[in-house]
């Protein structure tokens, strides 16, 4: 499946923005979607420029609802058909939740779960009606236990993966491929953003992934429409023995990597 | 440890109201939280503890304030947090309205995370208190048909085991309740009757493992069974054979 168009969120910079380059590559034709305005723009020049692809530069904030619903309405315009929609925006907070900004957690959870669930509908909506389309929804590796001290940012991870293997099953015969990819360690600003640069840096080299991997990935994931993507050998071990372990030992686990990421 | 003063809740109703019976046979004073005060009312007059009767829609902002307000202060501080207020909607979610999505995600997660952001600073002061989660055995696998509500408990299950251990030593506990279908107007008619639980046995062990601390707890034995299957069968697997028992997938 080659895609047309592709609506892209938090494009300006990390995983997001190499899905952009690569979907680029493959000539597909872009909506980029990020807060950024001049990141944006200097993107979509780049890819023209490299690719001779089309971007749409498209500024919102998805934890604003009505920016969400611009960007739904662009995904369901059937003038300019989108037929792919990775929805990749998302940030994590660190620290005790009782000491964390409850607003900002909120923000979180309306960036990482609502507007994901919002787009997710306009596509799913859009596509069924249209017999083809790809819905890729990135999650994370925290999707598979409990993280203290991150305990809000897994707990919107494992609703996406939860989430989108539902769906994935529900699309199943529309011609709707639905996939959830979970990155591990990704050299990215995520670590940054979330303030836990220094116990990132500790973390043994073969964790680390750069995003042109991920990426490739999940588009060879959403190609074949498969349910679940985790790139990287390390992640894969991780995901499998997270799966085949019962909840009570993974949360001790949980309990004890606090010393790496309890603030 | 046995609490003094809980707050429930969607106590109207099914779970919600079987654990605040349950609270109140053990001596424990309530306050009762949902959208319809004659019910509240109602469930006052039955208990022979004191219950202050909060009537708030925890899908607006201004009922959670109200009840926000209510965990940080007053004079009788509450020691028991019992987030059970919850809503489904079953069906395929590109053909279900997304308003009700929405919702969805407001009352089980959204209400959860603020209600629990309220308590805990009281609670840590005091060294003393417990936060439960009314979350389902649907956080266990993904659910074809029930894909958003599936996802609102997976995302109350890792959060209160997450707090369980963020909270170690502090004199205050989270736990994870975790019951299978169970016999309440919540599940309506649409499962057969002979997979469904009593709610008061739920209610029990609900209370019981807040009492102890303990992280989670499945209620039912085929539940239990089910809780084993997810916890050595990939996702993908038990998340094929849900879809395949719904009919859909």
């Amino acid at each position: 499946m080659t895609f047309l168009r592709a609506v892209v969120t938090g494009a300006s910079a990390g995983i997001g923005r190499e899905f952009a380059r690569q979907l680029a590559q493959r000539g597909t034709d872009l909506v980029l979607v990020a807060r950024s305005r001049d990141k944006l723009e200097e993107l979509a020049d780049e890819l023209e420029v490299a690719h001779g692809v089309t971007s749409e530069v498209s500024v919102a904030d998805l934890t604003m609802p009505g920016d969400v619903a611009r960007i739904a309405d662009r995904i369901a315009d059937d003038e300019r058909p989108v037929d792919l929609v990775v929805n990749n925006a998302g940030f994590g907070t660190r620290g005790r939740f009782d000491q964390l900004a409850v607003d900002r957690e909120l923000q979180e959870v309306d960036l990482n779960v609502r507007a994901v669930v919002r787009l997710s509908h306009a596509a799913a909506a859009t596509m069924v009606r249209r017999g083809e389309g790809g819905i890729l929804n990135v999650s994370s590796m925290a999707a598979y236990q409990p993280i203290p001290y991150f305990a809000t940012y897994a707990a919107t991870k494992a609703f996406v993966t939860s989430f989108t293997q539902a769906l994935h099953e529900e699309l199943k015969r529309t011609g709707v491929h639905v996939t959830v990819l979970g990155p591990g360690f990704t050299k990215t600003d995520f670590a940054e953003a979330a303030g836990a640069t220094g116990e990132a840096s500790r973390l043994p080299d073969p964790l680390w992934m750069e995003p042109g991997p991920v990426v490739a990935a999940g588009l060879k994931g959403i190609e074949k429409n498969q349910a679940t993507v985790i790139p990287g050998w390390a992640n894969q071990l991780t995901a499998t023995v997270a799966d085949f372990t019962p909840s009570t030992i993974t949360r001790r686990i949980a309990g004890f990597s606090r010393r790496f990421t309890s603030p | 440890m046995s609490f003094e003063r809980a707050l429930v809740t969607g106590a109207s109703a099914g779970i919600g109201r079987a654990i605040a019976v349950e609270l109140a046979g053990r001596g424990t004073d309530l306050v009762a939280v949902a959208r319809r005060q004659e019910l509240l009312e109602e469930l006052a007059d039955e208990v022979p503890v004191d219950v202050e009767v909060l009537p708030a829609d925890l899908a607006s902002e201004e009922g959670l304030s109200r009840v926000e307000e209510r965990l940080r202060g007053g004079d009788a501080p509450i020691d028991l947090l019992v987030n059970n207020a919850g809503a489904s909607d079953m069906g395929r979610f590109a053909k279900l309205d997304v308003d009700r999505a929405e919702l969805q995600i407001e009352l089980n997660c959204v209400a959860a995370v603020r209600l629990t952001h309220a308590a805990l600073p009281g609670m840590r002061a005091r060294r003393r208190g417990a936060v439960l989660f009314t979350s389902s055995t649907a956080s266990f696998q993904p659910l074809p048909a029930l894909a958003v509500y599936g996802a609102t408990k997976a995302f109350l299950t890792s959060f209160g085991q997450a707090l369980h251990e963020e909270l170690k030593s502090t004199g205050v506990t989270s736990t994870v309740l975790c019951p299978g279908f169970t016999d309440t107007d919540f599940v309506g008619d649409a499962i057969p009757e002979q997979i469904l639980m009593d709610v008061e046995p739920v209610a029990r062990a609900a209370v019981d493992a807040a009492e102890k601390g303990r992280a989670q707890v499945t209620t039912g034995i085929g539940n239990k069974v089910h809780a084993a299957a997810a916890a050595v069968l990939p996702g993908g697997a038990l998340g094929k054979l849900a879809g395949k028992a719904l009919g859909i997938g």
